[in-house]
């Protein structure tokens, strides 16, 4: 399952590999970032440097999903920490939409 | 919606109506229409649109009241379109659906409606249009966009859950389900909570699905598996079937440590930033150090400057199968800066030119040189890259001659954590910034402060570590505890900010390190060692000169010669460091020094010191109490006296043996082996050991240093190196044979060639007055080991009759070892006691009794001086005929009132033992070995150690006293016998 393909969604974490973002998107995310045949959003909303594996089973109950702030997505593999920052443009995009990109490699802080 | 679809839509309503008022109107229903259609966006989005939904109904209402025409139609749609954004938040195709056909049939109504069209406002309307269309061009594509995405995603509540609560309000409570650690297998982490999430789903529908919340690993955590539920059992269920994980080992993680274990710590501990060094792990350039230029957005890649590694193309003609990866690091050309001229010429098709000093090379650019190429972060070692000096200078470029300090300080590895308790700090990151005070812990990261002034003054403040430096002023004076000047010690001259510029007290030398780097230091001190140099290591430099190290500046060091000269010496002038640790010298009295003494010298400055080294006559030695270059001075052996020998070794006097002219004779073949000493170097050193005593018994090992009784033995099995006593010990010989002798057994043999030298071993003499030698003989064991079969078979050996009587064995008598060896072990003993020729004499001869007379060393062997003598044939000869017990006996007769018999000084019995009646007897020894032995006695030092000796002295007690006074050593000797 964890292939050296595998890839974390920087806005949700969740692990996938590239070919499975390619096909089905991110489960959470596809909405706003549309992963699902482009190749390019996939390489740059996407790391393949992550760590920390959460599988989360019952995300409205799991306190390590709150935490996470993943508590609202889809069960499945989530990475604790996802190496890398989504390019400006897109963070702009999100923002637009009313969603506040809270970086996932640690270095955001509250 | 299109802006093909909202024109229509603007068109109609202007179309029914007419003048200002209808323009209002209009306004207000397009917004209104706007909003619809929005609405069906928003209640998607959040739940909390809702209320304004109901509220643009409301005014839809209205409207609908004055727009009399379209109303039907839109009524109809109206209801519909709301009830469907209620029902079916969450769905999608069909929404969408039949939000697409509700917009068509707007489409249719616009398009009916253009019949009612009027002309004459159409100017009007144009500009307001073009007025709106523009305001609301934004709204309308972001409100586009969304729709577009949300139409059909379940991901709508995207951003209606927990992102804008601050973290803290999600720490865990009692209430939340509890954190399980399960030990697994390190490694397969990973694998478990894969595993766990595929049963999880797996069961999903059943009928005992997974009761677990979460599983998690983390691979600051190795061996751990997290599981998060609210049972144990749950957990336990989970786990069951589930490889490489331990279930007896679950642990309960308390609340409290929630938070550690899911701490997405900072993506790399050294936050990369332009400028730093880094070291690229793999390819061509893996190891090499690299800088960083600049950064991809993602941050997963940086551009780094390279110091080039081209052969252009030289390499690839000679290996045209180009095998890369296997050979390329051993193989790689060395690295050197681009150079134009080489590709021209080696390989010119590769080359661009794209500016002055900008190249395209195979695919790489080379700026000024460097190439400058991008790598991942994961393909780079950021963490110790500790950066050498040489490899920094080569980045070095001219424009900047220094080195940027901070971007190396940041590469450097910092291992040390140099703040401490009382430590003055400053803070200078954070809101706390440029407060001041001083540390009153440290817990890791965590430093706790004191500030000195300032609204906070007295109040603890919790700070990270890597927020504050160390404050300093100028003209403190401080040492250099990390980093490029370590161990150097100076004065502060300035400080800016975090760098301290600092005097050296050694090189008078100016430095600039970080504050963090610094403690002060009320002592000067400097390096301690340069390259392979240590303080107070001997070297030689300047050709032959000889000297020790009494300090060590960065590029020279100081040293004592052996005229107790001070002398600076570079570096380079250092030919090599002499390391003998076996060197010895005579003091002036002839005794010797060795490493580790200490001396006294008894002319000139009457300095004392331990001795760090010997070279040749040359004693360099080392007083703590003495300041002047560091302690150490250089003094020739013979001005010296031995104040204290290290680890106790005995000295006394001078060997008097080697003045002995009789010993010096060796030429009688009869002349018995000695126990020498050759060179002075233990016999024993070296010798692989077999221990054949005590709780070590049956160990090999092989000795690395020897004093007289005691050897330090090495063991093979337990590398530890043990002070064994060398007769409990076996000696391996020959080497490699794995035959193992006794230690009198190994002297013995080898002693025939060097008897000259072992007598001059000063320690020698001394070994016979030593108590143990005397106490030995007198140990009851003694006497039971007399009983011993190996006694009887001990005995039996010729050598030992040879061994025994011979002078020679008198002499080697002397060393105590030997001599303890004798008084200890039963085999010697049994030596003495039971050869056969010995016995036959005992037994059968009627001379026995002079034999009795004669035999001092036997009768020293029983301690009591009056053993031999006393015994009137008697007794002896009835054991002996007992054989064994008489051993006993003997051990026995020491404490036998025979002791006090004035027979144990009588000159008769004394006169007995010269003889020459005895000789023959005993066979071995000649007239002329027993001579000499009896020469010996008459050396009043020599007295105690030889059997013969010892027991002469005693005997001559009364009419030498000096042989007494030398006794003095054994003074258990007399008094014992008597009981």
């Amino acid at each position: 399952m964890s292939g050296k393909n595998d890839r974390a969604c920087m806005v949700c974490g969740v692990i996938r590999s590239f070919d499975e973002f390619a096909k089905n998107g991110c489960p959470n995310c596809e909405s706003v970032l549309n992963y699902a045949g482009s190749e390019d959003i996939i390489q740059d909303c996407t790391s393949p440097s992550f760590e920390g594996i959460v599988a989360l089973g019952e995300p409205g109950e799991s306190w390590v999903g709150r935490w996470l702030r993943i508590e609202s997505f889809q069960p499945g593999l989530y990475a604790v920490k996802v190496n890398g920052r989504l390019p400006e443009d897109i963070i702009e995009e999100l923002e637009s939409k009313g969603i506040t990109y809270r970086p996932r490699d640690g270095s955001s802080t509250d | 919606m299109s802006e093909s679809g909202t024109s229509p839509l603007v068109d109609s309503s202007q179309g029914n109506q007419s003048g200002a008022n209808q323009t209002e109107n209009d306004l207000e229903k397009d917004g209104a229409d706007q909003r619809d259609e929005d609405e069906g966006i928003d209640g998607e989005e959040d739940e909390e649109n809702e209320d304004e939904d109901e509220e643009d109904e409301d005014d839809e209402d209205e409207e609908d009241e004055d727009d009399d025409i379209q109303g039907p139609s839109r009524k109809r749609a109206r209801p519909n379109q709301f009830l469907d954004v209620e029902a079916e938040v969450d769905e999608d195709e069909e929404e969408v659906e039949e939000e697409d056909d509700e917009l068509g049939r707007e489409d249719g109504f616009i398009e009916e409606s253009i019949d009612a069209f009027n002309e004459d406002d159409r100017a009007h309307r144009q500009l307001d249009r073009q007025r709106q269309d523009l305001a609301e061009a934004d709204a309308e594509r972001i409100a586009e966009e969304l729709r577009e995405r949300y139409g059909r995603s379940t991901a709508a509540k995207f951003q209606a859950e927990s992102g804008v609560v601050p973290q803290r309000l999600l720490l865990p409570s009692i209430d939340d389900p509890t954190i399980w650690g399960v030990r697994a297998r390190p490694g397969r982490e990973k694998h478990v909570v894969e595993h766990l999430m595929r049963k999880k789903i797996a069961l999903q529908y059943t009928k005992n699905p997974m009761q677990i919340i979460s599983a998690f690993q983390r691979d600051s955590f190795a061996g751990y598996v997290y599981i998060e539920a609210r049972k144990q059992s749950a957990v336990m269920e989970a786990l069951k079937g589930v490889t490489n994980v331990f279930l007896s080992r679950v642990v309960k993680v308390p609340l409290s440590e929630y938070t550690d274990l899911l701490r997405a710590h900072k993506s790399q501990d050294v936050e990369l930033k332009p400028g730093m060094y880094v070291r690229i792990k793999r390819g061509k350039y893996s190891g090499d150090l690299a800088v960083v230029e600049n950064f991809a957005e993602s941050g997963l890649e940086v551009r780094l400057k390279i110091i080039p590694r081209l052969d252009y193309g030289k390499g690839q003609e000679s290996s045209s199968t180009r095998k890369r990866p296997t050979s390329s690091l051993k193989n790689r050309p060395p690295a050197g800066l681009f150079s134009e001229q080489e590709a021209l010429k080696y390989d010119p098709q590769n080359l661009q030119r794209r500016g002055p000093n900008l190249f395209i090379y195979a695919g790489d650019e080379y700026i000024d040189g460097y190439l400058f190429k991008d790598y991942k972060i994961s393909h780079l070692e950021t963490q110790k890259v500790d950066p050498r000096l040489d490899e920094v200078m080569r980045f070095g470029n001219a424009e900047d001659d220094g080195i940027d300090l901070r971007a190396l300080a940041q590469s450097i590895n910092k291992q040390v954590n140099v703040l401490q308790p009382n430590d003055l700090v400053e803070i200078f990151e954070g809101e706390q910034a440029g407060v001041s005070g001083h540390v009153t812990s440290v817990d890791g990261d965590i430093v706790t402060l004191v500030p000195d002034d300032g609204p906070l003054k007295g109040q603890g403040i919790e700070v990270l570590a890597s927020g504050v430096r160390k404050r300093f002023s100028t003209g403190d004076h401080v040492k250099v505890v990390s980093g490029r000047y370590k161990d150097n010690s100076g004065m502060i001259v300035g400080v800016s900010g975090d760098e301290v510029t600092i005097v050296a007290d050694n090189s008078q030398e100016e430095f600039t390190v970080f504050s963090r780097d610094l403690v002060s230091a009320a002592e000067s001190g400097g390096v301690v060692h340069l390259g392979k140099y240590d303080l107070h290591d001997l070297i030689q430099f300047n050709g032959t000169n000889v000297g020790c190290i009494i300090r060590i500046d960065r590029l020279s060091v100081t040293v004592i010669d052996r005229n107790d000269v001070v002398t600076i010496v570079q570096e380079g002038a250092i030919s090599l460091k002499i390391t003998e640790k076996n060197g010895f010298a005579t003091d002036k009295t002839g005794n010797e020094i060795r490493t580790g003494d200490t001396i006294k010298e008894i002319e000139g400055k009457r300095r004392q010191g331990t001795v760090l080294h010997i070279y040749r006559d040359v004693l360099f030695c080392h007083d703590r109490k003495m300041t002047e270059n560091s302690g150490v001075f250089a003094c020739n052996s013979s001005d010296c006296m031995t104040v204290m020998a290290k680890g106790g070794r005995v000295s006394s006097g001078p060997d008097l043996n080697r003045m002995n002219p009789n010993l010096q004779v060796g030429s009688n073949p009869m002349n018995p082996p000695q126990m020498a000493r050759s060179g002075g170097r233990d016999q024993t050193i070296g010798k692989s050991v077999k221990i054949a005593k005590g709780p070590l018994k049956g160990l090999i090992g092989i000795v690395k240093d020897a004093t007289d009784s005691t050897a330090r033995v090495e063991l093979h099995a337990k590398s530890k190196i043990m002070s064994i006593d060398k007769a409990s010990l076996k000696y391996e010989k020959p080497r490699g044979s794995g035959m193992y002798v006794s230690y009198s057994q190994l002297m013995t043999p080898a002693s025939r060639d060097s008897r000259g030298q072992g007598d001059a071993t000063p320690a020698g003499s001394g070994g016979g007055k030593t108590p143990a030698w005397a106490s030995g003989g007198k140990t009851p064991s003694w006497a039971a080991g007399g009983k011993t079969p190996a006694w009887g078979a001990g005995g039996k050996t010729p050598a030992w009759t040879a061994g025994g009587r011979t002078p020679g064995y008198a002499g080697g008598g002397k060393t105590p070892a030997w001599n303890a060896d004798q008084g200890r072990t039963p085999a010697w003993n049994a030596d003495q006691g039971r050869t056969p020729a010995w016995n036959a004499d005992q037994g059968r001869t009627p001379a026995w009794n002079g034999d009795q007379g004669r035999k001092p060393d036997w009768s020293t062997g029983a301690p009591t001086p009056g053993m031999s003598a006393p015994t009137p044939a008697r007794n002896p000869w009835d054991n002996d005929s007992k054989t064994p017990v008489w051993g006993s006996n003997n051990g026995a007769s020491a404490n036998t009132p025979y002791g006090e018999t004035p027979y144990a000084r009588t000159p008769g019995a004394f006169d007995a033992a010269p003889t020459p009646a005895f000789t023959p007897f005993t066979g071995a020894p000649t007239p002329g070995a027993f001579h000499s032995s009896w020469d010996e006695a008459a050396t009043p030092a020599v007295g105690a150690p030889t059997p013969g000796v010892g027991w002469n002295d005693n005997g001559v007690d009364g009419e030498e006293g000096d042989g007494d006074d030398d006794d003095a050593a054994s003074p258990q000797y007399a008094p014992d016998s008597p009981e």
